[in-house]
């Protein structure tokens, strides 16, 4: 799901500027699902929302605009999902013969389609006999690559380093690199001086996958999760403990500075500051800068 | 010539106070080098910013070598240039840290939110009011720039309206010369705040002002059709349907330009096809499928939007001013011709599809619009086809023969970007996603990796 990826970054994001210690992670989580959800057009009401994971609503958006502000606004992630459907689709149009190869690349289509039929096997297979067989190696190659995106590329620093293509073909150097390799030569010509570049930050992108903590922690590392819980509850920040409270001390004076907004509905406050406003810009100075700049 | 996306965020660093006690260099957090650079641009939000929102696409690249504007109307290229040296100059002369601040002595970006304040604006006359927001002309404090403020409503239950995050996550990547530019995003405790670039009027007004019966000149429709389908063009390149283009969303300032507004009015879940009495407006402009119920509609929903409002320019009037669902249906019928399943294989198991309609003939266009020249009625009748697939793409539409008198003066610069263009794009095929700006962090690492957005190495 393309929301739950959006959500997982915008924490990844968020903790680049922010502590652990200030803000609970399981606090920003729920809201970085949330507000993910509302970013990729998958919304659901937070009353429906907090019912399923069986929080307040207000917990939620307590932390809202916290994360927004945190994020700085960048709410857009561009993931390597649709790159790799792309790649894949090519992949099959290849195998049917129809697939063009990139400019520079003097191959025909069925040219290439032979090429794909000499590849070399994965690892530990035997050659393939028929067309059929590639496209089986190919939907194999893609869901294993999709797997692949789904866990390791999200929970190591990946997105941060790499382009979603990047991603994406290294994913698939991964799980087939025949594959991978095959793929590459439809797009850039043998002799190409980028291709011995491109292959060494793939391979850097890979080793960075490779080494990506498993989906599920095992014994040791719980005992570990539990100690750095025990320990976190000890030295957070105790100004940020409770976000909702601060929430709602922000919603009934939200100049914070004193100001006498205390009684006001929110509409009589608009107008104030409109009025405000307005008498400003007969100031002696406003009009002045304006004309100048005109 | 300075970066022009610095003009973009510079609202953070008119509020930045120099006396104030610049702050330690941060203590390296991460083992990974990379990451604490990252974190450090973090700190400095210029950079970041830069990062976010440079332009990576040949196509963003700033107007100042070439133009892409026809010359023929309103202004002409010095002009223009003349116009952007002195935006630029101004900047250079507003932002005397942007330059001279080492990154790690800037204050934390907490420090700058904190003064980054709705006062450091000038609120004027209101400039319109729609269902969640409230838009406001307004004057930087600091540059007494003219902006457009708006104030997003956050009364809602829901927090920050999904409307609003989605014009704040598509706005940001957009920049382009015929899209409205985000300035900046204010948010206090009550209340959310889009800084837009300011522009006079939207075309609607802008038509009404013109006293000839809302006609326009034919040389004003043809450099308005272009921009539009220019800047549809950019959007559709980065995988952002408008799905809301009407006269009211098209706004033009003094110089002859047109941009698109209002992202993310769109609702969330697409079109929704019964509408109540006040939103019939945006009927209009509503494609036929869409209006039979498709939920698989694509870019040329935008396509057939920007026929209508071709059409309207020439003659002052909606094309198909529809009062409901169905009327809509009809008045487009009755211009051109009834669908059947010979003509749109398909129609009959759209949802709205009603077997009982009456059958009108198609119509030729020149019988409204008599007088229009006919490259521009083939263009318009290239856009206004019923049948989705049949519609003319953004891109293509743009190198119609009818513009090819506004093409001359960028011709050379507009064919070497193109070849770049297509070649990456032709090699990141299958690398869709990867066009456009990347995230942040992806252009830190070295390896003569893709310096371009493609996401693929440069290969010249």
């Amino acid at each position: 799901m393309r929301y739950q990826a959006t959500a997982v970054q915008y924490l990844k994001r968020f903790y680049l500027t922010n502590s652990p210690m200030t803000y609970h992670p399981k606090e920003i989580m729920q809201t970085a699902v949330y507000l993910a959800m509302k970013a990729e057009d998958t919304f659901h009401s937070v009353r429906s929302f907090a019912e399923k994971l069986d929080v307040t609503t207000e917990s939620i958006l307590a932390s809202e605009f916290l994360l927004t502000q945190g994020l700085r606004f960048t709410f857009d992630v561009r993931h390597p999902f649709h790159g790799l459907e792309g790649g894949f689709m090519e992949l099959l149009a290849f195998t049917n013969g129809k697939g063009e190869a990139g400019p520079g690349v003097k191959k025909s289509p069925k040219e290439t389609r032979e090429e794909m039929l000499d590849m070399s096997p994965p690892p530990g297979k035997s050659k393939a006999k028929d067309i059929k067989e590639i496209v089986i190696r190919c939907q194999t190659a893609h869901g294993k690559a999709k797997e692949l995106l789904k866990t390791s590329a999200l929970l190591t620093d990946a997105y941060f380093l790499y382009s979603p293509s990047q991603l994406w073909l290294s994913t698939l150097l991964i799980v087939d690199e025949p594959l991978a390799r095959f793929y590459l030569d439809t797009k850039l010509p043998l002799t190409s001086e980028v291709k011995p570049k491109i292959f060494t930050v793939l391979r850097q992108c890979a080793e960075m996958l490779r080494s990506s903590p498993a989906t599920q922690p095992d014994k040791e590392e719980k005992k570990e999760l539990k100690r750095i819980q025990k320990k976190l509850e000890q030295c957070r920040n105790p100004q940020k403990l409770d976000l909702v409270a601060i929430n709602r001390a922000q919603k009934r004076d939200p100049d914070m500075n004193g100001g006498d907004g205390l009684g006001e509905t929110v509409a009589k406050r608009r107008k104030l500051e409109r009025e405000q406003s307005m008498k400003e810009s007969e100031d002696l100075f406003g009009p002045v800068l304006a004309d100048k700049k005109g | 010539m300075a970066q022009p996306n610095h003009a973009n965020y510079h609202h953070a660093y008119t509020t930045y106070d120099p006396d104030e006690t610049p702050r330690p260099p941060r203590p390296k957090r991460f083992k990974d080098d990379k990451l604490n650079h990252i974190a450090d641009q973090l700190v400095a939000p210029t950079d970041v910013f830069n990062q976010y929102a440079a332009p990576q696409h040949p196509q963003h690249q700033p107007p100042t070598q070439q133009h892409r504007y026809p010359t023929n109307i309103a202004y002409n290229k010095q002009q223009y240039q003349q116009q952007y040296q002195h935006q630029y100059q101004q900047q250079a002369h507003q932002f005397p840290f942007t330059s001279s601040q080492p990154s790690g002595t800037l204050p934390s970006p907490k420090a700058i939110m904190d003064k980054r304040h709705p006062s450091s604006f000038q609120q004027l006359e209101k400039l319109g009011e729609g269902t969640y927001a409230t838009v406001f002309k307004g004057r930087n404090r600091q540059t007494g720039e003219l902006v457009a403020l708006k104030e997003i409503h956050l009364d809602s239950e829901e927090g920050t309206p999904s409307t609003a995050i989605r014009e704040i996550s598509l706005m940001k990547e957009l920049k382009h010369e015929n899209i409205v530019s985000l300035h900046d995003v204010i948010h206090t405790d009550n209340k959310l705040m889009l800084v837009f670039e300011y522009m006079d009027k939207d075309l609607k007004k802008f038509m009404d002002s013109r006293g000839s019966g809302g006609q326009l000149d034919y040389l004003t429709i043809k450099s308005f059709m272009y921009q539009l389908l220019h800047g549809i063009a950019f959007c559709h390149e980065n995988r952002v349907l408008h799905r809301d283009l009407k006269p009211q969303n098209l706004l033009i300032n003094n110089k002859g330009q047109l941009k698109l507004a209002d992202f993310g009015l769109a609702r969330a879940f697409g079109i929704p096809v019964n509408t109540f009495s006040n939103e019939v407006v945006t009927l209009w402009y509503r494609a036929p499928d869409v209006l039979l119920g498709s939920r698989t509609y694509n870019t040329s929903i935008d396509i057939w939007s920007a026929g209508c409002i071709m059409a309207e320019m020439y003659t002052g009037r909606p094309l198909f001013p529809g009062t409901t669902n169905e009327d809509q249906l009809q008045k487009i019928f009755r211009l051109m011709g009834t669908p059947s399943e010979r003509s749109w294989p398909g129609i009959t198991a759209f949802p709205e599809y009603k077997p009982g309609w009456h059958v009108y003939a198609t119509q030729d266009l020149r019988m409204i619009l008599p007088t229009v020249e006919p490259a521009a009625l083939d263009l318009l009748g290239r856009c206004l086809q019923l049948r989705p697939e049949m519609r003319v793409g953004a891109q293509e539409a743009t190198d119609h023969a009818w513009f090819r008198d506004l093409n001359v003066g960028r011709a050379q610069p507009q064919q070497q970007q193109q070849q770049q263009h297509t070649q990456a794009q032709q090699i990141g095929q299958g690398m869709v996603g990867s066009q456009g700006q990347m995230p942040m962090g992806q252009q830190q690492q070295g390896m003569g990796m893709t310096a371009g957005g493609y996401g693929m190495p440069a290969y010249q």
